[in-house]
């Protein structure tokens, strides 16, 4: 098993190398000079020349490359931005906890509604319960976020009065951008569950366990849910890459100056470094976040275990 | 199991439209997926007669009338410069559909041939193409399409490029592995035996029996395309105001959002009702496709 972690970890190298390489070569495909977005419409020719040369925008895509993988990977500097000129890591690092706590809260909220929700739909298939949750779930997964997110400051702000439409603060700040961006996933899970749930409900086993006479409580908690969460774990995982995504867009409507809302305001400047460094740090967390659930999911699933122990675990038993 | 390999490809053209209807009646019998279905319709119909059904025209600025909620002269109201909402939500759809589906034609195809190519040749082609795939897919699709966005710049063809490539990955790696699947048919040797080509064996063997899992995540695509176009529109990298695309709108509106909620409100819903749809007709089609629910 350790050596299987250490296998993994060591494999995600390469894919945070090509992350990188990736991001950075479609920053260098964008149009406009950045030495011109600096400088200002005024400058002339000769200065921006001379500011490309100091930047080392002249020189060769590889020899640019090679330097901006140095830095990222060896001293941890994303660069500074065009526009402020401060260090991108600084900022980075200072917004990240903020974007985080959103991600983490999608997920978390994701997880501990959703399966509940599922579950329930499942265990009651075709009951009023179930038609409730899951016509709530298609309308959940059919609504962009930022437009449910305008639907609460429009209901609890504005009409009610009850929750600040932006910018932060307490706890109270933080109630409508997070059940914005969770509600998707929440619904996502709970779709996700429910199949997944009657599809293990419909088998030999649960049918044997029953006929056992194994209490229904019992039947549902011992015997269907676990095995109907394994292929839940990885839905978490996504669930968390598209908070990621999600706050995003949330950031902007309600003013959290996280990593979102740096990304977005890059884009709208052209200051390329400042998306670049962004997109790496988001994709490394994602790819993070993906592989404990890999790796959570190796762990409690035998069949998998088996597959990476291979046959020195099966003498065993 | 041979013979009935053999008998499949005696009774293949028959097979193949048996197969064909009743997926088509098993979806019919869906009350969900044939109420997207006739939504979607109506919505492709809107569409298609935008200049027709529209009662104004959609960018026809008129002062005296703005943020005039909605009336009986204008049904879903009027915006900030005084344009009727309803023929721009009618053009909105347009754009909308345009953006889903040729956002989703775009990532289908390339998703196809790369998928095809890894899945069917193996080896170093389809290491390569699927460490690429792990990359692409490492970044979450909304900050992908953000970082697309900003190299191609906003524009409503920018945009379904964006969307478009950010697809590729998802459609490949299925593509694929489908093709896993199919490989190992008793059907490829025979084709193989008659010395068919490569290319031909995959249009004519493989992609008509890896079809269905491309049509099912294709429907629901074109529902989340929408949805992210219309997020993307909204923060201002997208399709930009004044175009009547539904996201533009809502970022038009952003403004009005305490003094004039129906501005917001109207657009939302349209975009609601056509993911939904989609949605619906996608849960459908899975079903219907679904060999496991065949009882």
């Amino acid at each position: 098993m350790l050596k299987y972690i250490l296998k993994r970890i060591l494999l995600m190298i390469p894919v945070i190398l090509g992350v990188v390489i990736l991001v950075f070569t479609l920053m260098q495909l964008t149009p406009g000079d950045p030495a011109q977005v600096i400088l200002g419409p005024t400058a002339t020719s000769e200065q921006i020349n001379e500011l490309r040369n100091e930047m080392g925008l002249n020189d060769p895509y590889i020899v640019q490359l090679g330097r901006y993988l140095y830095q990222v990977f060896l001293k941890g500097d994303f660069g500074t931005s065009y526009i402020s000129n401060i260090s991108i890591t600084t900022e980075l690092m200072q917004r990240f906890p903020k974007t985080l706590i959103f991600a983490v809260a999608g997920m978390v909220l994701s997880l501990g509604i959703g399966i509940p929700l599922g579950v329930n739909a499942a265990v009651k298939q075709n009951s009023l319960a179930d038609y409730g949750s899951m016509t709530l779930a298609l309308i959940g997964t059919s609504m962009p976020g930022f437009w449910f997110a305008l639907v609460l400051i429009l209901l609890f702000s504005a009409k009610l009065g009850w929750l600040p439409a932006y910018g932060t603060g307490g706890l109270k700040y933080w109630i409508l951008p997070i059940a914005s961006t969770a509600f998707a996933g929440i619904t996502t899970m709970a779709r996700q569950v429910r199949s997944g749930m009657l599809e293990v409900i419909n088998s030999d086993y649960i049918t044997m366990a029953k006929s056992k006479g194994v209490s229904k409580k019992n039947v549902i908690y011992r015997h269907a849910l676990p095995n109907a969460l394994i292929p839940v774990i990885t839905v978490a995982g996504m669930s968390f890459g598209s908070s990621l995504g999600g706050t995003l867009i949330a950031e902007t409507i309600f003013s959290i100056p996280g990593v979102g809302v740096y990304i977005v305001n890059a884009v709208n400047n052209r200051d390329y470094p400042v998306v670049q460094g962004g997109v790496i740090l988001l994709a490394v967390a994602f790819s993070l976040i993906m592989l404990a659930c890999d790796l959570l999911m190796a762990a409690i699933d035998p069949r998998i275990k088996a597959q990476i122990t291979g046959g020195k675990k099966r003498g065993k038993k | 199991m041979s013979r009935a390999a053999v008998m499949e490809k005696q009774s293949n053209e028959a097979k193949k439209q048996n197969q064909f209807l009743e997926v088509m009646k098993r979806l019919s019998y869906n009350k969900g997926a044939m109420v997207g279905l006739i939504l979607f319709l109506l919505v492709v119909l809107v569409a298609i007669f935008a200049p027709v059904l529209a009662p104004y025209d959609y960018a026809k600025i008129n002062i005296k009338d703005r943020c005039l909620a909605p009336c009986a002269q204008y049904i879903f109201g009027t915006d900030h410069m005084g344009r009727d909402i309803l023929s721009r939500v009618m053009y909105g759809a347009r754009y909308s559909l345009l953006i889903g589906v040729g956002s989703v034609i775009f990532s289908a195809v390339f998703g196809v041939i790369f998928g095809s190519i890894a899945g069917f040749y193996g080896g170093k082609w389809d290491n390569l193409i699927m460490r690429l795939c792990d990359v692409i897919q490492s970044i979450p699709g909304m900050i992908l399409n953000i970082a697309l966005a900003c190299v191609l710049g906003p524009g409503v063809y920018n945009t379904i490029l964006a969307l478009g490539t950010e697809g590729i990955a998802g459609t490949a790696r299925l593509m694929r592995s489908s093709i896993l699947n199919v490989r190992k048919m008793e059907y490829m040797d025979a084709a193989r035996m008659s010395n068919c080509s490569n290319p031909f064996i995959i249009l004519k063997h493989v992609l008509p029996n890896t079809f269905a899992p491309i049509l099912v995540q294709a429907t629901m695509g074109v529902g989340a395309r929408i949805m992210m176009a219309a997020s993307m529109s909204y923060i201002g990298i997208g399709v930009q105001p004044p175009t009547p695309e539904w996201g533009a709108m809502l970022s038009d509106s952003r403004d009005f959002l305490m003094k004039y909620p129906y501005m917001c409100l109207i657009p939302g819903v349209a975009i609601m009702i056509v993911v939904l749809a989609l949605n619906l007709l996608g849960d459908g089609l899975r079903d219907a496709m679904d060999p496991k629910l065949k009882k």
